[in-house]
């Protein structure tokens, strides 16, 4: 009988699988915090295969959440500082996660969705990643820019070179992998390295990724790369040709580009979709505010071809 | 309507169960179903009159079992929005029980393989220690801390954020 388990004094002995299932339930800074229970319980919750269960369970389809970040500062005890939030659909008011420390008031915002916990994010003071549930904030070295610190760079100005940046994991070795691509706008000529590879938690510097991009696509930074299926796909200028990079050996290829007219739409953006790789656009041409919605099927097969999920029109 | 007279069918099939400590329980067999343990048993023909014997579940958290699995079978497909809401807050009302109860919950839906009563137990469990501090929750689970104080001074301040606690404890644990 169960009651044998419970022991004078009211605690409880569950066998660890019970335990492990409630423990992958609790908010990431509960489990932070019980590391310190005891060794067992640090080693348990400090696993591969409990942070995995635990993504798992975060992530359920029925609890999707929003990563956001104002564009104004919301703190009023700290009115130089802007906080992360994360909300949830019937889930209450927003969550405030954290404040930035490293956009000092200005401008920062998430340039991915949030991987496996971590999110990419652009500052005015250059490109970091960050672990919401954490606090913790990794500065990427720069040494193509070395005026990262200055904010000429949010506005592009000529004389620097497009770069689009990405985050992806590779599973079967569990690296995280941001992934930089450099193109020339203006003479069209790609630089010899034109594509660089960060490794978080390995040698802290960039280096050349194993295959080079396609020196004909231009990218740019308003069109970070979209992660999915090990793949990071990234939109080119000019066409809307979709360049693939993967994780784990670092080589190039392609997807289909989205089906839109280059000279209808004005600007298009990647994103993922309920697993899916997604085009959206706003349509060109028209007063009201109509966005179209493109997923592409069969994303790994021969078959792959995109297919429109809907058009909001924000008037209606 | 042929699928409506077979679950009919189902239904008027009383299944027997009886607890550790020798109470009997009756319920119908979509219910039972809902229980891999029993679902396997009845499959296996081994549910007759005198009922299927479960040795490790005591007659309290039996009878809760019996009424969950009861309420959630008669509700088991195409719910509407209304119906499957009238779910929820019969769940929320059903694991509304005392530390004791959910244990014996926790450890007997895992053992009869009650699945969706096993993630509410958990979920529950899981809402009562999150705002606890370690301490507390070494109470709960009866485990010796095991680190020397300067271990866990360090542990402390290398995660300061995560003991910040702004909520008071939940009740009960």
């Amino acid at each position: 009988m169960a009651g044998e388990h419970k022991e004078a004094g009211g605690s409880f002995w569950l066998p660890d699988d019970i335990l492990i299932d409630i423990l992958s339930y609790l908010p990431a800074k509960s489990v932070v915090r019980f590391r310190a229970v005891s060794r067992s319980w640090r080693a348990m919750l400090s696993s591969a295969s409990f942070v995995e269960l635990h993504l798992r369970r975060a992530n359920r389809r029925d609890q999707l959440k929003v990563f956001f970040h104002p564009a104004m500062p919301t703190d009023a005890e700290h009115p130089d500082k802007c906080c992360f939030y994360s909300w949830q659909l019937h889930g209450g008011p927003a969550k405030k996660l954290m404040r930035d420390d490293f956009a000092h008031g200005w401008f920062a915002a998430p340039v991915t969705k949030p991987l496996r916990g971590l999110v990419l994010i652009r500052s005015s003071y250059g490109y970091y990643v960050l672990n919401p549930s954490t606090n913790a904030v990794l500065a990427l070295p720069d040494r193509k820019f070395p005026l990262k610190n200055r904010i000429d760079l949010v506005t592009n100005l000529s004389g620097y070179m497009n770069v689009s940046y990405g985050l992806g994991y590779c599973s079967a070795t569990g690296e995280y992998k941001v992934v930089r691509l450099f193109s020339d706008p203006v003479s069209g000529q790609a630089p010899a390295t034109n594509g660089e590879v960060f490794v978080l938690d390995a040698l802290a510097c960039w280096r050349p990724s194993a295959q080079q991009p396609p020196p004909e696509f231009i990218f740019d930074e308003s069109n970070p790369a979209v992660f999915l299926n090990g793949l990071l796909h990234l939109l080119c200028l000019y066409g809307f040709d979709v360049i693939t990079f993967n994780v784990s050996d670092e080589t190039f290829g392609s997807a289909p580009p989205p089906p839109v007219d280059v000279d209808e739409v004005g600007e298009v953006t990647l994103t993922e979709f309920d697993g899916c790789l997604g085009a959206f656009y706003q349509e060109a041409h028209s007063d009201n505010y109509a966005y179209h919605i493109w997923l592409l099927r069969d994303h790994a097969h021969e078959a792959a071809h995109w297919e429109q999920l809907c058009r909001i029109d924000m008037a209606a | 309507m042929a699928a409506a007279t077979d679950d009919a069918g189902d239904s008027n099939e009383m299944i027997r169960v009886v607890s550790s400590d020798g109470e009997h329980f009756e319920m119908p067999e979509a219910a039972a179903n809902l229980s891999l343990v029993l679902r396997h048993m009845i499959e296996d023909d081994c549910a007759d009159a005198a009922g299927i014997p479960l040795a490790v579940v005591a007659a309290k958290p039996l009878a809760k079992i019996v009424d969950y699995c009861t309420k959630h079978a008669a509700k088991s497909s195409g719910l509407t929005i209304e119906e499957a809401e009238e779910l929820k807050r019969f769940d929320a009302e059903f694991i509304e029980v005392d530390t004791d109860m959910l244990y014996d919950l926790l450890v007997a839906a895992d053992f009869m393989g009650v699945e969706g009563l096993s993630k509410l137990a958990v979920q529950r469990t899981a809402d009562l220690i999150k705002g606890k501090t370690p301490e507390q929750n070494r109470e709960t689970f009866g485990i010796v801390n095991d680190f020397t104080p300067e271990e866990e001074e360090e542990i402390c301040k290398e995660n300061e954020w995560a003991f910040q606690i702004t909520k008071p404890p939940s009740r009960l644990c």
